[in-house]
């Protein structure tokens, strides 16, 4: 499978004034992420996430090192029109309604007329959207502006999208559509790239993780790389189960079962999603993608 | 480009600054229409009542002082806001997340800061337009056609001044990245320093190449009040002016260029 993006000893140092101290935001940073994979970058605030992001898009010049997008390096500029961006903490003008800001970057990549229109339309719909669509931003919710930028970002059917934590500010339900969503993008063939701090939405989304921390890679591989193999998984529904092995919580009506592996996980969720329903809670048991997480920063730091 | 003109076009003309220009113009031909009556006989000015109240001098000397004094007030008023607001245009482009997410698409850098340059520009050409023009067709009415069209003139002088400052505030926007800073920067710039290195025989070597370094903004500042007063000035001050514009504007296009966009 064609590599969509690739990063080879990616170097940047930031300088803050002609005296300023250095300041390494990534050290020598290589990976790749294939057509149609979901790859998140997890990292603590700071750990060069959004730099990264921005590197890739031509925003911020590399100190050194290469990065390209879909073959060629990004400064050739050959992705333009093929990447969805959502940076982080998205903000738009306020005085600007959720349909014109879509207009704008729509025109802004070519689009006009009904396909604008029909392309408008079908992302206010696809995000719940539709009723806040001609509200002015000021006057909306953190989560829903999230989910403005979520729709831009999806308007022209990008091959590639960069997210820089794209559920925040999002309750709940509004995390799950998105991850839905997202998931839907993949299977149809959308490389994803996501920065995330959060190691649930990382857990359930992304094929493979990348820890960044200081601006190194502490690790990279699939959640069953980094996982032990017989991590235990605790799920939980809130409808009769379509098979057997569920446990009733009391007389709650909900139900409950514990599985071994990301594989045997992968499995029970696939059937709950063609069965209709919905886990109400996924979380880990013990070990986790979160141990995991502290584990390869606390070896970073010791060998720092 | 055009897409970048229209919609900073649509941003900038709700922003205070232009705001509070519309609102100028609103109150200046409000004062106009309402508090000035002039009287005609053979289609000779023979005097002017100011709210009502007869002024007594000769009227020519009190249609000039007036139109010296409001045309001076006004442009630099105008100015003022506009070049606040120009400050503000291009350090935002820096900063703002819009920028980066415009730039997925296929539109260059040097697109993008000239679609905002422009957009800006337009905002400041439609204010000085619909101000100078409808003080043209109240005085028009009230002068039974007796007004020169040099208003219309001053308008296209103070949109040709915008555009200079408009570039280098774009220049140092790039360069300083604040936009306090380079409003601080552009009207002392423009109120004080430019007329005082309007003199091209200064005793010090330093500021005569320092003012090499700008454009006659004094001169420029002539043109409009005479062209406003009906006494089109040099307009050749402009034609200066296009070197330092060209500069201001291919700088700042190569440092935005070469900068890391935060947004």
């Amino acid at each position: 499978m064609a590599a969509v993006v690739e990063v080879h000893g990616l170097l940047k140092t930031y300088r803050s004034g002609v005296r300023g101290r250095p300041v390494e935001a990534l050290k020598n940073i290589s990976f790749s992420v294939d057509e149609g994979e979901i790859v998140a970058i997890l990292g603590l605030n700071g750990a060069g996430k959004s730099t990264l992001a921005k590197i890739l898009l031509d925003l911020v010049r590399p100190s050194g090192g290469e990065a390209m997008l879909f073959g060629s390096s990004v400064h050739r500029q050959d992705w333009k029109g093929r990447v969805g961006y959502l940076p982080e903490l998205f903000s738009a003008p306020p005085s600007a309604t959720p349909r014109r800001l879509l207009r704008y970057l729509g025109e802004i990549h070519g689009m006009s007329g009904s396909s604008l229109n029909r392309a408008i339309d079908s992302q206010l719909e696809s995000l719940g959207l539709t009723e806040v669509a001609d509200r002015r931003i000021s006057t909306l919710s953190k989560g829903t502006v999230q989910r403005v930028g979520l729709a831009q970002a999806l308007l022209h059917t990008p091959k590639l999208l960069l997210l820089d934590e794209p559920t925040e500010g999002l309750d709940p339900a509004g995390q799950r559509m998105i991850r839905r969503l997202l998931m839907a993008l993949s299977a149809s063939g959308v490389t994803i790239l996501l920065n995330s701090h959060l190691l649930s939405e990382v857990e359930l989304l992304a094929k493979r993780v990348a820890i960044l921390h200081r601006g190194m890679l502490a690790a990279l591989g699939t959640q069953a790389e980094l996982l032990p193999r017989n991590q235990r998984f605790s799920i939980e529904i809130s409808q009769t189960p379509p098979e057997s092995g569920w446990q009733e919580i009391g007389s709650t009506g909900i139900w409950k079962k514990e599985v071994s592996g990301t594989d045997t996980l992968q499995r029970l969720l696939t059937n709950l999603e063609s069965s209709g329903i919905t886990p109400s809670t996924v979380k880990p048991l013990h070990s986790s993608l979160e141990d995991v997480f502290v584990e390869h920063i606390s070896q970073l730091e010791h060998r720092q | 480009m055009i897409v970048v003109v229209k919609n900073t076009f649509r941003e900038n003309i709700v922003q205070p600054f232009a705001l509070f220009a519309l609102i100028l113009v609103t109150a200046a031909v409000g004062l106009v229409s309402f508090g000035v009556t002039l009287h005609y006989e053979s289609d000779m000015l023979i005097s002017i009542n100011l709210f009502g109240t007869p002024i007594d001098q000769s009227a020519a000397i009190v249609r000039d002082t007036l139109a010296n004094t409001a045309s001076a007030l006004l442009n630099a008023a105008l100015m003022f806001l506009f070049i606040m607001g120009a400050s503000f245009v291009h350090v935002d482009m820096l900063k703002n997340p819009l920028t980066g997410i415009s730039l997925t698409g296929p539109i260059s850098r040097a697109g993008l800061f000239m679609g905002k340059l422009v957009g800006a520009w337009f905002v400041g050409f439609s204010i000085f337009f619909v101000l100078w023009g409808a003080l043209w067709l109240t005085l028009f009415f009230k002068s039974s056609g007796q007004v020169s069209a040099g208003l219309l003139l001053g308008a296209l002088s103070l949109s040709l001044e915008y555009a200079v400052m408009l570039s280098l505030a774009a220049l140092m926007a790039m360069v300083v990245q604040n936009s306090t800073a380079v409003a601080i920067l552009c009207l002392v710039l423009y109120f004080s320093i430019g007329p005082l290195l309007a003199s091209t025989d200064h005793p010090s070597v330093l500021l005569r190449v320092i003012s090499t370094l700008f454009p006659p903004l004094a001169e420029m500042q002539e043109v409009s009040r005479s062209s406003i007063l009906g006494h089109p000035g040099d307009f050749a001050a402009f034609l200066r002016a296009v070197p330092h514009t060209l500069v201001y504007l291919l700088a700042g296009m190569y440092v935005f260029h070469k900068r890391d966009i935060a947004g």
